[in-house]
């Protein structure tokens, strides 16, 4: 279950790859999600004694979009390019980050923040790759939301004229309704995954600026077909760009590269 | 289930608000939530049973009204009902459209005691 579900520790984790000792409990800062009401002392206040409607009229929502606009003030600000990557999980995601990483090493200035319920292990491979990293471990929680953003941008003291990226949790619904302030969405489908997920998870595409469909070496040996895939997808989303990649083979990162280098020179 | 998150939040709005009131509990919410918003009703009303306990909402009745989906065609700006993301116009066909009504998750009113 999502968020605090009663069942586990109320609360989320950040850490920093050390190289010592990295993924210990002591090495991770604590959050909390949300602060504990206090219990309510019916003696604490004097009761109204009259029974009334309140008028609130706020959009649930408003409070993370309200961050997520302060986090995208201070991108602008910094010249950061921060982009959000959301998928299923197995995608490609982080393989696809390592590439980037070690073929743009020259060129950009590159950030990660890792979004994962549990382990360490994306940003040990992120680290290993090159580029300073940072570990949100959300507990149960199924998605990052943009206060967790903010508190991971400031451990990371993510530098002007960079680009970071955001790994959200690997989960093609909760991660669609919350903004953290990116400048883009970056949806990755794999075609191992079939060629009707935009029609079965419609908003993640619909919230999305690109499409990186991965895995295409596999694409004769599996029913995918990426025209199918393209002509769901646009029709959720008329906006939508692709790009077809293989992480493995290395397909398609020129058109990658492009798309990440023309964003960040305009 | 993002549903859950969404509930300890309705549960914050609704407490500040209470509080600020003086009231002593919450006799009811009113909440306004579109067919197509991404949020479950069932499994929004389910963590909210949750998300109350030991709260001012403990006894709170939440009555859920269904905002439903709405677009308007932005070729030829024809308005049409959607219960999904992908439907086309049903005059011209086209896909461009945009969501006028369905996306909201609101807190409108509470009663207070």
């Amino acid at each position: 279950m999502c968020g605090n579900c009663g069942c586990g520790e109320e609360s989320y984790l950040i850490a920093r790859p050390d190289r010592s000792g990295f993924g210990k409990e002591e090495n991770f800062s604590r959050f909390l999600l949300r602060q504990k009401e206090e219990p309510f002392d019916e003696y604490s206040v004097q009761p109204s004694n009259k029974k009334k409607q309140i008028s609130i009229e706020q959009d649930i929502l408003q409070d993370n979009r309200t961050r997520a606009e302060s986090n995208r003030q201070l991108f602008k600000a910094k010249n950061i390019i921060a982009l959000n990557l959301v998928s299923s999980p197995g995608s490609g995601k982080t393989s696809l980050l390592e590439s980037t990483i070690r073929e743009l090493a020259d060129e950009l200035s590159i950030f990660v923040i890792e979004g994962d319920q549990q382990t360490h292990n994306d940003a040990d491979r992120i680290d290993k790759a090159g580029a300073p990293v940072i570990q949100i471990n959300t507990g149960q929680g199924c998605h990052l939301d943009a206060n967790m953003v903010s508190e991971a941008v400031q451990q990371l003291q993510v530098k002007e004229n960079s680009v970071l990226f955001i790994e959200n949790v690997g989960n093609l619904v909760c991660p669609s309704l919350f903004d953290l302030g990116e400048q883009k969405r970056v949806i990755i489908i794999s075609v191992t995954e079939g060629d009707d997920k935009p029609l079965k998870y419609p908003t993640m595409f619909q919230t999305s600026d690109l499409c990186i469909i991965n895995k295409t070496d596999l694409l004769p040996y599996v029913d995918f077909k990426l025209d199918k895939v393209k002509e769901y997808a646009l029709r959720i989303n008329p906006k939508l760009t692709f790009i077809d990649i293989s992480v493995k083979n290395g397909k398609g990162f020129e058109v990658w590269f492009d798309w990440l280098k023309k964003l960040r020179n305009n | 289930m993002h549903e859950l998150t969404i509930a300890y939040k309705i549960v914050e709005i609704v407490t500040r608000t209470a509080q600020k009131e003086r009231a002593t509990g919450v006799d009811s919410i009113h909440l306004e939530v579109g067919t197509i918003s991404g949020v479950e009703i069932n499994a929004l009303e389910f963590s909210l049973n949750i998300a109350k306990k030991e709260t001012l909402l403990e006894n709170a009745v939440v009555n859920i009204m269904r905002i439903d989906g709405k677009a308007r065609c932005k070729e030829c700006l024809t308005i049409f009902e959607v219960d999904d993301l992908y439907s086309s116009c049903p005059i011209c066909g086209k896909y461009s459209r945009e969501i006028i009504a369905g996306k909201e998750i609101r807190v409108t009113t509470i009663d207070i005691n």
